[in-house]
């Protein structure tokens, strides 16, 4: 397992490097942050200054340079629009959408396997047809709509939520149930298409003549085989959600790393940019990780020989 | 029987993961049923504000950007020089009287004395120098810097109550920038990164800023001045204002500022006129715009009143200025020229017959995003454009890419008009000839020298005569230059819950200050 560990990591350095370079070289290309942060007044010399002070005026190879000896002394820059450590305000607010994610994607798993089982179970029952029905509909309808719309049925009519921002626990539930409401409807039908698959497998046939109980060969047997594609899925769901659910974070007013990296960007926030995109090219790169662990746990033949 | 068993078991199991799944989604909201936050804001004396955006800095030095604003001025912090946001009207604050001596070129503070920030410490001219010096550090690039188009100012401190400041030229208008300057400790306006927590002498002192979450006031114990009545201020943003205004209507927030008017309160809505004017500009130096007619023409060609309704939802009035109504040199007797599709092609075909080339190129240039509606408008005024006869295109580009165009610069091949919004917060005609309007102005596309030697003898006058040159000016302008089609003047919306009393003013769009707020019951 160590082995596996070890040559995934080395195999997502290159792209990581990629990322962080290519996202200081095209932030830059955004424009100089003088003609936002001075007034259109300012005169060119003004401007000069703004830029000379902060760097703007270097030759851009420069510029890198001068970041990458910074990064590696833990030093990510001052955010132009705050005046805060550039890392200071990611790690203020990675916390609240890993958060999100690890709740949103904890339900998502229990509630679409055990709606995708329990369809998959009786196929073309009323309940297979309604779960597959409601899943299409979770897995399509758009998360900006559904937030809109939670806010105006939970909050404003009936008035049993907040609206948006974060505090108490009921200011999770909505922005959780908009996360949540695509990966139940795709995963609920990953794994009732895999469990149909399974169900009708040669082993499961065995495992039946054997006088092995259905619950055992379902939760031992079934749902072991299928959940390796679900766990995939809900992999790259996470990482969907962890890269900061922009449009959420934005409806909900809640303070995470993608509202924040918008702003950054809205901001011409270089440091800002880079530091969150650091840390979430980081922690992709970790889940990622985690992922290919999980899923060589549970399938043996995806592990690396010995 | 095993087998039936078995799917007994399995039932069960199921119905154990399914109820565990329920009860993991449904606990929030059990949990919420207990925790509510929504009810009484004035139970708990606290007057909860939603805005567009968190402030990017609490830097006194930044009061002109809209969310630092509407939280520090006049709340934490005071300016040198009160302004009546209604009548322009300056009356004293920390400066207690001002004089001006060398034809207006050196002012001479008198600073109220007892006066003391938040901390204890008093407040002395030292202090109000440093704040003054803060708006000119050129790493800092504070917001205010805008309003001080005549240069850097130099100060000079007497005594702890006597401050001199000195102007780079004459400047009779000196004690109304100074109104936009807001004063903190020394200690602070040194500082050579933004301010997070700055100390003010202003009614309410800063608690905490949970950084994306929100902001607090508390009432400010050393304050001088009579105590608010409203003892703390809770500031949110929330970016989609459809979810601000959903605040007003589940009571989580009293005020909501920057609606837009399709937004649902529940009818607790309030319209207002705000200083903000929408216009053309026009590089009416190359053809086919350096022809008056064609200019006059494009005036007659632009449906405002369609305009309004397509980019406003109705939220604007005809404009025929760029000054605000309520500010010195507005001009009342200019009347907008009308929506006339004839005469607009009869004054293109009479600009033909002089010899204009009226099918040279024009584009038509703004930013994406930076008013509502910036792609519908653009696209509306080129379109009528067009069906007069003119050869228009449009480009939303980025900020820098427009100032590539704006301002004196040898001609670039392109043929401008920008489409933008200006602002006149300070309530003289100056603050818009010293950006947009005139020859002089620092992003101008076009001027006349007679123009602008009106615009000059006006800034230089002071009181009744600075109104009327001014006026004149403007008129002038309107019937022989149209540098710059003014169009609409911009309303703003707010929701006021019935929970508070609150009438919003044009300066609310930029302040807020909460003595103007109370409880309704």
């Amino acid at each position: 397992m160590l082995r596996l560990i070890g040559r995934r990591a080395a195999t997502s350095i290159v792209p990581f490097l990629f990322v962080v370079i290519g996202v200081f070289a095209l932030s830059r290309m955004t424009g100089n942050p003088a003609s936002l942060y001075l007034p259109l007044t300012a005169t060119p010399e003004m401007r000069a200054t703004f830029s000379a002070a902060h760097g703007f005026d270097q030759p851009i190879w420069k510029q890198f340079l001068d970041y990458v000896q910074d990064v590696a002394h833990g030093d990510f820059g001052t955010s132009l629009w705050t005046g805060r450590p550039a890392m200071s305000m990611v790690l203020d607010t990675f916390p609240n959408t890993l958060i999100l994610a690890v709740i949103t994607i904890m339900i998502a798993v229990v509630l679409s396997v055990t709606l995708g089982s329990w369809a998959a179970y009786r196929p073309n029952s009323i309940l297979d047809k309604a779960v597959s029905a409601l899943s299409v509909i979770a897995a399509s309808v758009p998360d900006f709509w559904f937030a809109l719309m939670s806010i105006l049925v939970f909050a404003v009519t009936l008035n049993w939520l907040p609206t948006s921002g974060m505090g108490g626990a009921a200011t999770y539930v909505l922005p959780v149930l908009a996360l949540l409401i695509n990966p139940v409807g795709v995963l609920a039908q990953v794994t009732r298409g895999e469990m149909v698959t399974a169900l009708s497998a040669p082993y499961v046939k065995v495992a039946r003549s054997k006088g092995a109980g259905e619950g055992r060969i379902v939760a031992r047997h079934v749902l072991r085989n299928a959940l390796a594609p679900t766990v995939t899925v809900a992999g790259t769901m996470a990482v969907y959600l962890i890269n900061g659910a922009v449009v959420v974070e934005t409806v909900f007013g809640w303070p995470g790393i993608g509202n924040l990296t918008i702003n950054a960007l809205q901001q011409r926030d270089f440091a800002t940019i880079q530091a969150a995109v650091f840390v979430i090219a980081l922690a992709i790169f970790i889940l990622n990780i985690l992922i290919d662990v999980l899923y060589a746990a549970m399938d043996p033949r995806v592990r690396p020989a010995k | 029987m095993d087998k039936a068993r078995g799917l007994n078991k399995f039932n069960k199991s199921r119905t154990r993961t399914a109820s565990v799944a329920i009860g993991v989604a449904v606990l929030p909201l059990a949990i919420s049923a207990c925790s509510s936050s929504s009810g009484s804001n004035s139970a708990d004396h606290t007057l909860k504000i939603v805005m567009g955006a968190e402030p990017g800095s609490l830097d006194p030095c930044d009061s002109v950007y809209q969310a630092t604003g509407t939280v520090l001025d006049q709340n934490v912090t005071e300016p040198i020089i009160l302004r009546d946001p209604n009548t322009g009207t300056l009356s004293p604050e920390i400066a207690t009287s001002w004089k001006s001596t060398d034809g207006d070129k050196q002012w001479t503070l008198t600073l109220k004395s007892g006066l003391k920030f938040s901390n204890g410490d008093r407040v002395t001219a030292t202090d109000v120098a440093a704040s003054i010096d803060r708006t000119f550090d050129e790493q800092l690039a504070c917001g205010n810097l805008q309003e001080f188009s005549e240069g850097a100012l130099t100060t000079k401190v007497e005594s702890p109550t006597k401050l001199v400041v000195v102007t780079p030229k004459s400047d009779p208008i000196l004690p109304t920038r100074l109104s936009f300057v807001q004063v903190g400790p020394e200690s602070q306006m040194t500082s050579k990164t933004k301010l997070r927590k700055p100390i003010g002498s202003g009614p309410f002192k800063l608690t905490a800023w949970d950084a994306g979450q929100q902001i607090t006031l508390e009432k400010n114990t050393q304050y001088s001045g009579s105590a608010p009545t409203i003892a703390n201020v809770q500031y949110q943003w929330r970016d989609q204002t459809s979810v601000a205004a959903s605040m007003i209507k589940t009571g989580e927030a009293d005020i909501a500022l920057g609606l837009t008017p399709t937004d649902n309160t529940g009818n607790h809505s309030v319209t207002f006129p705000t200083r903000e004017v929408l216009f053309l500009a026009l590089e009416g130096g190359v053809p086919p715009l350096d022809n008056f007619d064609v200019r006059k023409a494009i005036y007659y060609a632009t449906d405002t009143k369609g305009l309004a309704a397509a980019m406003f939802h109705g939220a604007a009035q005809p404009a025929t200025q760029l000054v605000p109504e309520d500010a010195v040199g507005y001009n009342p007797d200019l009347q907008p020229l009308g929506y006339d599709l004839d005469k607009a092609k009869d004054l293109i075909a009479q600009a033909k017959a002089d010899g204009a080339d009226v099918g040279a190129p024009i584009t038509i240039f703004s930013e994406p995003g930076f008013i509502p509606g910036v792609s519908d408008g653009v696209e509306i005024i080129a379109q009528e454009m067009r069906s007069i006869g003119l050869n228009v295109e449009t480009k939303l580009v980025q900020r820098e890419q427009i100032l590539d165009h704006l301002g004196p610069k040898p001609d670039d091949g392109v043929t401008t008009a920008l489409l933008w919004t200006h602002g006149n917060s300070g309530g003289d005609a100056s603050f818009t000839s010293a950006s947009w309007w005139g020859s002089g102005g620092a992003n101008t596309l076009f001027g006349t020298p007679e123009e602008q030697a009106k615009i000059s003898r006006a800034e230089s006058a002071s009181g009744d005569a600075r109104q009327k040159a001014f006026a004149a000016a403007a008129a002038y302008s309107y019937d022989n230059v149209l540098g710059e089609l003014p169009l609409l003047r911009l309303e703003g919306v707010v929701g006021v819950s019935p929970d508070v009393n609150f009438k919003p003013i044009p300066n609310t769009m930029n302040e807020l200050p909460i003595r103007q707020v109370t409880w309704a019951k």
